[in-house]
């Protein structure tokens, strides 16, 4: 290695002899220690190099500065931690406003039909709860209250009809029912309800009879409605107009 | 990281990442803002740093980053390879002169030397860095931090000397806790 080099390689060293162990500088290190010109160059350099040093190690921050690195290192670090907070409240209003969703547009899950009966079971000892006849229903009311007429098969049911000619409706368990009195001999309640809101626990068709309180009923399924008759009459008699 | 062992970080390094950017901005509010935001930095990103015992580096790498690119909308460029190579050699006098001179006066002889040269040189003073990772801290072969090194250093004793001759009178004010 020429003198050229070794000082080109030395000027790196640090004054502080931090580079002391550095294989990289061991070559012109010895060098150094073997040639006097170089040697005194080096010792030269190092001392203005210290010197210098020193003199930058005398420069302080402002006194304020590390309190302000501090406080924003803070609210970095409460940033990165907390980073994922918007984020989750995003997903989570994403994920609300989905849920309110699919809740509003899917189909509720049909109630059980025993519900409904219960209802009507009470709800038919009332008779002050009932519009009785309705004229608007006259039509309805005598097919019904026709003997030949059998209920197991159900009604041609038309809803909107039955709401706009004035039949009863109320509401169990946040859906709606129609209830329609009709008198053959004695006077009957009969209720209607569609059969996505109610689900029977026997098969359609076959119906499930019930007694409460005085009051007897029958509960079945026919094409797209649940009907439950309800009377102050036997369960016998009930069979008798399905 | 907790609050006790960033503030053990920051109680390390910030004086040395403070004088950096003094010598690359070249006045105190600039260094201020850059040593700010290179911590601020660390407690954001830090912790995606794998190998702690390169945080000395990180820190530094990053502030510099941060100042290139601050200068970068208002940056002369200038090319490392056009510059003159540094000539004057070390004497004894320089030695005395140096360790004459008030801090003020060394720092400002130090940001009379030209960009290119003064960030390695700066480093190199500050002697937390070593030759490997001050190329590392400014993207560059080490082949060329010891060139910049060699000129920086001829750049910085011309400047020192030059001081010397205009009678000694440093414009440099210093102020309590710092300089600007």
């Amino acid at each position: 290695m020429k003198n050229e080099e070794a000082r080109f390689v030395l000027q790196a060293y640090r004054p502080n002899g931090a580079d002391s162990s550095n294989a990289f500088f061991a070559e012109a290190l010895g060098q150094a220690d073997s040639d006097a010109e170089l040697r005194a160059w080096f010792a030269r350099e190092q001392a203005f190099d210290a010197a210098i040093a020193a003199k930058l190690r005398e420069i302080n921050p402002p006194a304020e500065l590390r309190d302000n690195i501090i406080a924003g290192g803070r609210a970095g670090m409460w940033h990165r931690n907390t980073w994922w907070l918007p984020v989750w409240l995003g997903v989570a209003a994403v994920f609300a406003a989905l849920f309110f969703t699919v809740v509003r547009l899917r189909p509720a899950a049909p109630v059980d039909a025993r519900q409904l009966t219960l209802f009507a079971l009470s709800d038919a000892a009332h008779e002050e709860l009932h519009k009785g006849i309705v004229a608007g229903l006259a039509d309805v009311e005598d097919t019904l209250g026709d003997p030949k007429t059998h209920l197991a098969h159900g009604l041609n049911v038309n809803e909107d009809d039955l709401r706009a000619r004035g039949c009863r409706s109320v509401q169990v368990a946040g859906r709606d029912v129609f209830e329609i009195c009709f008198k053959r001999g004695d006077v009957f309640h009969l209720y209607i309800a569609r059969t996505g809101e109610f689900k029977t626990q026997t098969d359609p068709g076959i119906p499930a009879f019930q007694s409460k309180g005085g009051m007897s009923s029958v509960t079945w399924t026919a094409a797209n409605h649940v009907y439950v008759l309800v009377s102050d009459r036997s369960m016998e008699d009930l069979r008798r107009l399905l | 990281m907790s609050d006790e062992a960033f503030a053990r970080l920051v109680d390390d390094h910030y004086a040395g990442v403070f004088r950096f950017a003094l010598s690359l901005a070249r006045n105190q509010p600039d260094a201020c803002d850059l040593t700010q935001q290179t911590f601020y930095l660390w407690a954001t990103k830090g912790h995606s740093l794998r190998d702690i015992s390169k945080v000395k580096t990180w820190l530094f790498t990053t502030l510099y980053r941060e100042f290139l690119r601050m200068r970068k909308r208002s940056a002369r460029v200038t090319s490392v390879e056009d510059l003159p190579p540094g000539e004057r050699e070390v004497a004894a006098e320089d030695v005395d002169q140096a360790r004459r001179m008030d801090s003020a006066a060394v720092v400002q002889g130090l940001l009379d030397v030209d960009e290119t040269h003064r960030a390695p040189l700066a480093l190199f003073y500050l002697e937390e860095l070593s030759y490997l990772e001050i190329a590392e801290t400014l993207g560059v072969p080490v082949g060329t931090v010891m060139s910049r090194l060699s000129r920086g250093k001829a750049q910085l004793r011309a400047a020192l000397a030059a001081r010397k001759n205009d009678g000694g009178v440093v414009q440099f004010p210093a102020q309590k806790g710092g300089i600007q």
